[in-house]
């Protein structure tokens, strides 16, 4: 660079600077939220909390999860559909229920309840501390965490810590034939232990009650290939939609849904890891068979100047960027599983924003997105990440 | 260039390493960092929404604050990354909630003189040209937290930089 260069570039830097300067100096004053401020808790780490009120075999399980999420009306235990990767089924076992957290479920006392409802950020301690409140002998104050009396279980998303103190010990194991590693130490001076898979990407904490060793818990625990509505535990993420591959049944090629299903099943995964299922018969599947029936062939991509595609996950252990944990939502896929009396399956892929190809595919039919598609889908199982506007259609 | 440099952050990163657990630590460890973040969160969806985004990035934060990593940004790229997201995720409802080609009003309010000249020439930079310019000027972030929230090398981010400022220096001098 010549002296003029770096003359020349030294002058734009200054005003750059200024303009940023003046920028930041322009822009109207923010606070801190006061909901954040009302919330004094101590740090939480987990999107999904399940709590036991042990000994007296009384527990709540809450849900907490990441903000704009919907409520979740908890009308029927065994058919509801799952949320955030959560689901609560009754077992052949009466008197026992067993909860799942993308694919690691534990199996407890039915007699611990699944609140109703999400909890929202800020709230989420003193939701907590009513549900406990109304239990005999348990007192747990908004924000504490720390009641002996209680055992309880939290699922942990990812690679999250356990939380775990003091002498810890390592050892691996395996659940239901999948690697796993079992991490024990202190949590609140109470002994304490996790599970982590990270084939699932996620771990489970159990802390006994005082007096209690939490093994009827731990020998619960299992790795499910399939939640209640059948949708597979994990999937590939890809961002692009297959295509141009054989037909899996006759008349693929030609529709998404070829002839009638008996069943559909309607997943949703972020980041390849199961989010909310349903299973759908009768209407409802003739309805959404009928709506990706009429998809225009083609796919799309969304409109970059809307959002930033960089940001974007590349895969699931993306850690390039700082906030790779923050925009799963970016990976968020839909899997339609449409099964038959007789013959294979026909499996569509839906993708409605924000990264990658966007529209559905069964590998040899493709089909944009439409509105109506986005609202056939989100109907069903919801959308967390966004729908983004399209560029015109490749 | 008048800008942190790479140990100055790194300095930085280590005492900011642990976010504080009470709702007070955390507000106070949030603002230094409030007036970049507010400019940028005008400059990404508008002034109107600017501290709605900016609020509910906060509120993210505090939910996610154990998922800061020193070792992987500085407090403010965290911050800054959390907010290119909720902003992302506030045009993309935006669009689709009002059905509409209009994007959401954007930029500064009201700039003048100079910064209208500045500001058109930036708006005709490349994509990724505009954004290193206004995460290292706007958001005062240092190249290696530029780096760290687009996940691209520093000399990447340096070699945009040094395009950017050239080709700003043209576009002021045909305009």
């Amino acid at each position: 660079m010549t002296d003029n260069a770096n003359h020349a570039d030294a002058e734009i830097d200054a005003r750059l600077s200024e303009w940023g300067r003046a920028s930041r100096a322009a822009a109207q004053p923010v606070a801190v939220p006061a909901s954040l401020m009302a919330a004094a808790a101590p740090a939480r780490r987990s999107t999904v909390v399940l709590r036991i009120g042990a000994g007296v075999a009384m527990a709540a399980i809450v849900v907490a999860t990441v903000i704009g999420l919907p409520r979740y009306l908890h009308l029927d235990r065994t058919a509801a559909p799952s949320i955030g990767g959560v689901t609560s089924t009754a077992t052949a076992r009466p008197g026992f229920q067993t909860v799942t957290f993308h694919g690691l479920s534990i199996t407890v006392p039915s007699s611990w309840t699944v609140p109703n409802s999400w909890l929202t950020h800020g709230g989420e301690d003193c939701s907590l501390s009513r549900e406990y409140v109304g239990l005999p002998g348990a007192r747990l104050q908004c924000g504490s965490t720390d009641t002996p009396s209680i055992a309880f279980v939290e699922f942990i998303e990812g690679d999250d810590p356990l939380g775990l103190t003091g002498p810890i010990k390592i050892t691996k194991t395996r659940i239901s034939g999948i690697a796993a590693t079992r991490t024990d130490g202190l949590w609140a001076a109470r002994a304490a232990f996790g599970y982590t898979v990270p084939t699932l990407r996620a771990s489970v904490l159990i802390v006994p009650a005082q007096g209690q060793t939490g093994a009827d818990l731990a020998g619960s625990l299992q790795v499910n290939a399939f939640d209640s509505h059948g949708c597979p535990a994990a999937v590939a993420d890809v961002a692009e939609l297959p295509r141009n591959k054989p037909p899996a049944r006759e008349g693929a090629a030609d529709t998404l849904i070829p002839g009638r299903p008996t069943v559909l099943r309607v997943c949703r995964y972020v980041l390849g890891r199961i989010e909310q299922g349903t299973a759908l018969t009768g209407p409802q599947a003739t309805g959404l068979v009928t709506v990706l029936a009429h998809l225009p062939p083609g796919l799309n991509r969304a409109d970059p100047d809307t959002f930033s595609p960089e940001l974007c996950h590349t895969s699931a252990g993306d850690v390039n960027t700082i906030a790779g944990n923050d925009v799963a939502s970016d990976g968020e896929a839909y899997r339609i599983q449409a099964d038959y009396p007789v013959g294979k399956p026909v499996v569509v892929v839906v993708r409605l924003g924000l990264c990658g190809d966007l529209g559905a595919s069964n590998g040899s039919r493709t089909g944009q997105r439409t509105d109506a598609l986005v609202k056939a889908v989100t109907d069903l199982v919801r959308n967390t990440g966004g729908i983004s506007p399209l560029l015109p259609v490749r | 260039m008048g800008k942190s440099t790479s140990r100055e952050v790194i300095v930085d990163a280590v005492e900011a390493s642990t976010i504080p657990a009470t709702a007070d630590g955390f507000a106070d460890w949030v603002s230094p960092h409030l007036a970049a973040l507010a400019a940028l969160a005008e400059r990404q969806v508008g002034a109107a929404a600017g501290a709605d985004v900016v609020q509910e990035a906060l509120l993210r934060a505090w939910r996610r604050r154990e998922t800061f990593r020193s070792d992987r940004g500085t407090p403010r790229s965290w911050l800054v990354a959390i907010l290119l997201d909720q902003a992302r995720r506030h045009r993309t409802r935006w669009r689709w909630t009002n059905s509409t080609s209009q994007q959401p009003a954007s930029g500064l309010a009201g700039p003048s003189g100079d910064r209208v000249d500045l500001e058109r020439a930036i708006g005709r930079l490349s994509r990724r040209q505009r954004q290193v310019v206004t995460l290292h000027y706007l958001a005062d972030l240092a190249v290696v937290e530029v780096a760290a929230v687009l996940g691209i090398s520093e000399s990447s981010v340096k070699t945009h930089l040094s395009a950017a400022r050239a080709g700003l220096k043209m576009l002021l001098e045909a305009s």
